[in-house]
């Protein structure tokens, strides 16, 4: 009798985890995803992507966030935020400047370089206690705020004034919370410059070196400090009318650069809601 | 109601008897400790950056109980905040380790952190690496059970640790093992002893992932079994993995394989053992977004040499778990003097060669989401990592010990540090000299001298290194390492240390001040810059 027992009991241990197994055949990739948002505002969601033009494995992860940008469209916001190490400006061809205060400044606090590269926020929400984001992990955390907030519970307008002869930007940013939120929340609005052609490593290649790299949403600085200007208050039915003035910079391509703005908890960091605006002149 | 009070009654009456009836059953608590703190000075000739907490620290203690079959513990960890090179997601404090285990008749039950391992650890294997920032320990309940004379049953169900918090994925095992030898008395007396066993793991995690299809339970399964004869030992194992697409494979939905064989041979001064492994994408972790050294749930042992050497360091061995194939060779003998016995002044000599290469991948018509194609063994040529290590150790003196190393060591920094095909292969020749001196009964020196040459790289480098130890109590040591040969002159830094340590007893303490090179550590996608260091360091540790 304890013979068969045994026999039962290491039979069933081993069938039942060898059982456990899901085996996926094509496709591998899910079609039918429901990325709508409805009005006044849908939610929306801001990955921010540390990297590095001299970190060869950050391309992939730069890869899988416009692969999301793909499928949720104006709802998903990406942000490259270049910083730490891998963004230093030696050896040759490696030169090119990419940080900005900012960006150090956001690499330092949130200890992301440090953690290693490629690496990012979703939100700056934190999951399981920590701000940083595996790249993998950017879809499900992403589809989890849009996928339960169909709504974002504030608005955001950005209204850009741009005069491209002398570089002016005037920016004025709206806010609206249409319920009432606990605690109190910062505006910050960021400049960003896409398609900037030039020099990134990525191991995936060969050779490592490209020359002609099309580094996406690059954040260049911001028009109200790191961590932005508080909202005075977060009632429902409170608007908030915040005007920004800067020139841009001269080496920054004028017809590539949009204005992304977004509400976060003063305390926790935690994005609620961001909106991104071209600059046209 | 009543029925269950009247059953419930005595028995809660005779608890504490029944405790009190086992006071004579000894108990013990035992423990250590250990904090390691370093001061940091900003120093830009090496890059050491500006450390704004300016002394940083590392520090845990252990505490177990046991009590005849009983046994508990914890283990608390502090980080505050972390010394340099150490992942910063360590910070702050916490119970990071408990546990309570009780073994009643053959069944031994865990409840809460443990160790453990699979075999050869193809599909399973937690450990700590406490030095290098690595702890896999699993949270959960692991039952061990003998049922019989040689039949070991292990199952698990737990998470694992991801600093200070747990990973995703829910981990389940089994393994079973039978030393034929034990368990049938006719085999009791063979002359071959055989060992057979087997195991299965799952990971279960949640797949909400918009793009991809991802498996939630990924399963992996192993085969082994050791074969013992006179003086040869045979240990092998197989291992396959289902889909698994990961941050570390980049998201293919291949399987994956492993086979490791070890034959091993000793008899009184002679020994030797061949060892070979095939990994074919069998990166297995709790979490398929993990990096670096996070979340691991297998262990695909790496062929080489243990180096201790501190230059021999520089260009270690990393196993390629997305795919490699390689052997490696020792042996050792050592060599009778006339009149003397082999273990006490003969020349010892080793000689080990290691060989590892690339898997063929043939991508050619298969699904990009599926990676590549590849068989058992089919190699390429394309060398990850070559090392021929020759040691001869002799005793020329009653007092006075001399050991002399060779190490050639061919080191593709591109696959071995994930950093893709530019990077070239780095061939380096190391020599050291080392010498062991017993001035009296209590007093000693140790001296080394290493010389490692390389056309690549950072170049040419020396090390010196003069310890002097006073038995039981004192050392004091001081070496230097040197990048003289390094091609810009502004970077042929010296990398100065002294140290001291007095111990007595359990008790340890130990300073010293130093400069730490820089180094870039990449592991499984991620790749994090270990700063340059220099400054003051103490380390204190006890036990109980």
């Amino acid at each position: 009798m304890k013979r068969l027992l045994i026999l039962l009991f290491t039979f069933g241990g081993f069938a039942l985890i060898f059982n456990s197994c899901d085996q996926i055949e094509a496709p591998y990739i899910n079609t039918n995803i429901d990325t709508s948002g409805s009005t006044p505002q849908a939610q929306k969601v801001l990955i921010e992507d540390y990297t590095g033009h001299k970190c060869g494995n950050c391309p992939r992860a730069t890869k899988s966030a416009y692969d999301l940008k793909a499928i949720y469209g104006d709802r998903l916001v990406i942000l490259a935020v270049h910083a730490g190490f891998f963004a230093g400006t030696s050896p040759a061809p490696f030169t090119y400047e990419f940080k900005c205060p900012e960006s150090i400044q956001l690499d330092n606090d949130f200890g992301i370089s440090a953690a290693g590269n490629p690496n990012g926020m979703v939100n700056r929400k934190q999951v399981n206690s920590s701000y940083i984001i595996d790249y993998l992990n950017w879809g499900s955390e992403a589809s989890a705020i849009l996928g339960s907030n169909n709504t974002s519970p504030v608005t955001i307008g950005i209204v850009n004034v741009y005069n491209s002869s002398t570089r002016a930007l005037e920016t004025t940013v709206n806010t609206e919370f249409l319920t009432s939120l606990s605690g109190s929340y910062n505006i910050t609005v960021f400049l960003a410059e896409d398609s900037i052609i030039e020099w990134q490593k990525d191991y995936d290649v060969t050779p490592n070196d490209i020359p002609n790299y099309v580094h996406r949403d690059v954040l260049r600085g911001s028009m109200n400090g790191t961590y932005g200007t508080a909202i005075p208050s977060a009632a429902a039915g409170t608007t908030d009318s915040q005007v920004f003035n800067t020139t841009l910079n001269s080496a920054w391509d004028d017809t590539h650069m949009s204005v992304i703005a977004f509400v976060s908890d003063a305390a926790t960091k935690e994005i609620i809601q961001v909106e991104q605006v071209e600059i046209t002149p | 109601m009543k029925k269950y009070l009247k059953k419930l009654l005595p028995a809660l009456l005779l608890l504490p008897a029944s405790l009190f009836g086992q006071i004579n059953i000894p108990s013990s608590i035992t423990g250590n400790f250990q904090i390691d703190t370093q001061y940091y000075l900003e120093d830009s000739t090496i890059g050491a950056p500006f450390v704004p907490e300016k002394m940083l620290t590392n520090g845990f203690g252990n505490v177990n109980f046991m009590r005849g079959n009983f046994n508990a513990g914890i283990r608390y960890e502090s980080y505050q905040n972390a010394l340099l090179g150490f992942n910063d997601k360590y910070k702050g404090a916490g119970i990071t380790y408990r546990f309570a285990s009780f073994k009643v008749n053959d069944l031994e039950v865990t409840l809460g952190n443990f160790y453990d391992q699979f075999g050869n650890g193809l599909v399973f294997r937690s450990y700590e690496e406490r030095g290098l920032g690595l702890d896999n320990a699993m949270d959960g309940i692991r039952l061990r059970y003998n049922p019989y004379s040689g039949i070991y049953l292990k199952g698990f169900i737990a998470q694992q640790r991801y600093y200070f918090d747990k990973g995703p994925g829910i981990v389940r095992g089994f393994d079973g093992e039978m030393a034929l030898s034990e368990t049938f008395k006719s085999l009791a007396d063979a002359k071959t002893r055989i060992t057979v066993g087997g195991s299965v793991v799952s990971r279960f995690q949640k797949d909400d992932d918009p793009i991809y299809n991802y498996p939630e339970n990924v399963l992996a399964f192993a085969g082994r079994a050791t074969v013992n004869r006179g003086s040869f030992s045979l240990n092998t194992e197989y291992a396959f993995k289902y889909n698994d697409p990961s941050a570390v494979n980049n998201i293919i939905y291949k399987n994956g394989s492993a086979f490791y064989a070890n034959l091993s041979y000793g008899r009184k001064g002679l020994g030797a053992s061949f060892s070979t492994a095939y990994i074919d994408n069998m990166d297995y972790r709790s979490s398929r977004a993990a990096t670096s050294n996070d979340l691991t749930l297998n262990y695909l042992p790496s062929l080489s040499k243990q180096e201790t050497y501190r230059l021999a360091t520089l260009y270690p061995n990393a196993t390629v778990t997305t795919g490699e194939a390689g052997f490696q060779g020792e042996v050792y003998y050592t060599f009778k003097t006339k009149g003397e016995t082999p273990k006490s002044h003969g020349t010892f000599v080793s000689v080990n060669y290691t060989h590892v290469v690339g898997i063929k991948k043939d991508t050619a018509g298969v699904d990009p989401f599926i990676g590549y194609k590849s068989s058992f063994y089919n190699i390429t040529d394309e060398v990850y990592f070559d090392q021929v290590h020759i040691e001869v150790a002799k005793k020329i003196t009653k007092n006075t010990k001399l050991i002399g190393s060779y190490i050639y060591t061919a080191y593709n920094k591109g696959v071995l540090q994930g950093l893709g095909q530019d990077y070239g292969t780095i061939y380096s020749h190391i020599a050291v000299i080392e010498g062991q001196f017993k001035l009296s009964k209590t007093h000693s020196i140790r001296a080394e001298a290493q010389h490692l040459l390389t056309e690549q790289d950072k170049g040419d480098w020396v090390f010196g290194l003069i310890e002097y130890n006073i038995s039981p109590h004192w050392f004091f040591a001081v070496f230097d390492e040197y990048n003289y040969g390094n091609e810009i002159k502004d970077e042929r830094h010296n990398y100065p240390n002294v140290s001291m340590g007095y111990t007595k007893g359990a008790n340890r303490i130990s300073m010293g001040y130093g400069k730490q090179r820089d180094g870039l550590l990449c592991v499984g996608g991620v790749c994090r810059q270990v700063p340059a260091s220099n400054g003051f360091s103490m380390s204190v540790t006890s036990s109980f």
